[in-house]
């Protein structure tokens, strides 16, 4: 002990020294550490305080998103025309199945188009996952879920619901399985509802689905009454080209287009293509005013019916005399326009029939859209026929594209199905009427669509569609103010090796208001057949003029076009037209 | 001095603990907001495109002619009723009075309240029924029977 304290006394000096350098090492290490946390320190102010860093987002946890699958399709008005919605399927898990046979007998019993024996098997089977049934409604998704069966689960799955049902299935076509359009807009614009980058805007369609309403239901009205096969309808503006109505009849459910028969698929505004008959003789009288071959006061003889080749051409609603032109347009004489088609000439028939775009598929955004069935040489009879429309079939779009450009000053404008927000500003608020009519001609004046007849031979048109309503074969199509020009046409349907008589494809076009023309309008009838009540006819007189003037009865108000009483003056009539 | 530096720093060690426990705290709960935010957003957007494909399921223009037929005594606007402008109204007819009777209602106006309970829309009140058939009942159309025709 002793020792100890006497060698603590003794070696004091060097002990000293030794915790000195111990010390001095401790405070360079000391040091170094603080200047080490000291940099920490000043970092982790520097980060918190001074710096804006931005913080990784956590993963918003991924969950069914509405906007995933296949943008909307909506019509003018943004009413809903197709969605996609998440559908529940049930499948099975038969590891946690405890009871197999109970199991497949609760099942069997809320959903009865399974069978039991392949429930069963199901159950029994060793695999983890077994599909029972795709696409639950929510009621049968609620009655599983109310066994209270373990092993039972549902998968969401995105479906294409059209809620409209049958009215659009020719506009809008469909889509498989798997969300891949098929048909109609699905598959035209299928990249374009595809698009994960515009899933949220949906595809605006210039369709009006009052009209589309207004005009499936007249023409299955008329079908009905007249027995007919089939039907077709259009609403066109005749100034910007949009189509307000399409319809086909018969319709499908599109969401159901595996038992839809190919008759009811097949569209028979765009995808027909038919001889339409005496609507084409409105082309040959434009084509030889245009041409100067005739003019409203000239004439033909339609005494005698024609004789060309081997053929006689007739006229349905003979008048046995000499016919002016107006007289040859408003009474439908084959005799007359055959006639003048041959003056005209065959090579300018040609032009004339290729400008007014006869000729070609229409730019309307269907991929059903037909091509026309051109005459296999264009003689002096196939002039003639094709002067009254037998010879060379197109659709009933072709038509109502056609008379849009006679009537509407003279440009050929195609027919389009997407609505291009600013052309038609109508519905803008702030305007008045007048207003917002002059800034809509005057954008519609602005595009770019060709010039195929002239402003004079178009009024000229006007006139005489109008005296086609008035006096002539389609009076039944005519609406109190609502000045409705138009021409009828009757064409017996070809088969193989000539026309059936009694097959008929009626139809009529026309456009609204005749002076200041909107819109146009047709209607066709495959197969209509005569009634006692007209006289055992079914010609277009009688079924699709009345047709279409009910449809424009009930959708003149709901445009918004003002009606005006017709004065009954000739003079004064003659000013209205005259504009 | 080094005791009372080294006293300082841990207290300040520990301020800074809590203050940083709590910034960490706070982000976590507003991120778990923002997460279940975000899932509501979505499964309201899911349910906002439902309810408005059953909207235009259910004001499918076939559908409102048929009730509008049953229940309302409206029909189609005519063009004979729209009046463009003021002067295209015809002068009066000579000899019709003026400033005479309007309206020629014959039939009286209500004045009392109706003694009868006004019937309203079935409301599901029954407590058996779950959300599903409720959607199944919204969905499924309204049978008209026997309709005034």
């Amino acid at each position: 002990m002793s020792g100890r304290v006497h060698g603590h006394i003794s070696i004091e000096g060097e002990k000293k020294t030794a915790i000195d350098v111990a010390r001095t090492r401790m405070m360079i290490a000391m040091t170094l550490f603080a200047i080490g946390f000291g940099v920490l320190g000043v970092r982790v102010v520097d980060l918190g305080m001074l710096q804006k860093v931005v913080e990784p987002r956590q993963r918003v946890i991924a969950r069914h998103n509405a906007f995933t699958g296949r943008a909307d399709v909506v019509d003018r008005h943004g009413r809903v025309l197709a969605t996609n919605l998440a559908t529940p399927s049930l499948y099975v898990n038969p590891r946690q199945v405890m009871d197999p046979m109970e199991a497949a007998q609760k099942l069997q019993a809320v959903l009865p188009e399974l069978k039991f024996r392949d429930l069963l098997s199901k159950m029994k089977s060793g695999r983890h996952f077994v599909w029972i049934k795709r696409k639950l409604t929510p009621e049968q998704q609620w009655k599983v879920n109310r066994l209270g069966l373990p092993g039972l689960h549902f998968q969401y799955e995105e479906e294409r619901f059209y809620p409209q049902g049958d009215l659009l299935a020719h506009v809008l076509g469909y889509v498989d399985v798997d969300g891949k359009g098929l048909a109609g807009i699905e598959r035209y614009y299928d990249e374009r509802l595809a698009d994960p980058a515009l899933m949220a805007d949906p595809l605006v369609l210039t369709i009006d689905l009052r009209v589309q309403n207004i005009v499936a239901m007249e023409l299955a009205k008329t079908m009905q009454l007249f027995s007919a096969r089939g039907a077709a309808g259009l609403v066109m503006d005749v100034q910007t080209g949009e189509v307000l109505s399409l319809v086909s009849l018969p319709s499908f459910d599109p969401q159901k287009p595996g038992t839809a028969t190919k008759d009811a698929k097949f569209n028979r505004a765009v995808q027909g293509v038919y001889e339409l008959g005496s609507g084409f003789k409105a082309f040959t009288v434009a084509m030889a005013l245009e041409h100067d071959v005739v003019d409203l006061e000239g004439g033909y003889d339609a005494t005698e019916p024609l004789k060309v080749a081997r053929f006689t051409i007739n006229d349905d609603h003979a008048k046995e005399r000499w016919l002016s032109v107006p007289e040859i347009f408003a009474y439908s004489s084959n005799i007359g326009t055959a006639k003048m088609a041959v003056d005209v000439g065959g090579d300018k028939q040609r032009d004339f029939l290729q400008k007014m775009g006869l000729f070609n598929r229409s730019d309307i955004e269907l991929p059903e859209a037909a091509h026309p069935i051109l005459p296999r040489q264009w003689g002096e009879v196939e002039t003639m026929t094709i002067g009254y429309g037998h010879g060379l079939a197109v659709s009933p779009l072709h038509l109502v594209e056609g008379i849009s450009a006679l009537s509407n000053g003279g440009r050929h404008i195609s027919a389009t199905l997407i609505r291009d927000e600013g052309v038609d500003d109508r519905e803008a608020r702030g305007f008045s009427a007048g207003e917002q009519l002059t800034r809509y001609l005057a954008i519609s004046q602005d595009s770019t669509a060709a010039q195929v007849i002239s402003e004079k031979t178009s009024k000229t048109m006007r006139q005489l569609l109008r005296l086609a309503v008035q006096h002539g074969t389609g009076s039944m199509a005519d609406v109190d103010g609502y000045r409705v020009g138009g021409k009828t046409g009757t064409a017996e349907k070809a088969s193989a090796g000539g026309y059936r008589r009694k097959d008929l494809l009626s139809s009529f076009v026309g456009v609204f208001p005749v002076d200041r023309p909107r819109y146009a309008v047709m209607a066709v009838f495959d197969e209509p057949r005569g009634r006692e009540e007209t006289f055992w006819n079914a010609s277009g007189g009688w079924t699709a003029a009345p047709t279409v003037g009910e449809i424009v009865r009930k959708i003149g108000p709901l445009l918004g076009i003002a009606p005006r009483e017709e004065r009954e003056n000739p003079l004064r009539q003659a000013m209205l037209i005259e504009d | 001095m080094t005791r009372f530096m080294v006293s300082l720093l841990v207290v300040f060690a520990i301020v800074a603990g809590v203050f940083v426990y709590r910034v960490k705290n706070s982000t976590e709960l507003l991120e778990r907001r923002h997460q279940q935010l975000a899932r509501q957003i979505i499964d309201d957007q899911n349910a906002i495109k439902v309810l408005k494909a059953e909207l235009a399921y259910l004001s499918r223009p076939a559908r409102l002619t048929r009730l509008s037929a049953r229940f309302l005594t409206l029909s189609s606007m005519e063009g004979g009723q729209i009046v463009a402008a003021v002067n295209e109204l015809g002068m009066r007819a000579p000899g019709s009075p003026r400033g005479g009777v309007v309206d020629e209602f014959k039939a009286p106006l209500p004045r009392l309240r109706p003694k009868t309970k006004v019937q309203t829309a079935p409301s599901f009140t029954d407590e058996d029924i779950g959300p599903y058939e409720r959607q199944a009942w919204l969905m499924s159309d309204i049978k008209v029977t026997g309709g005034m025709q």
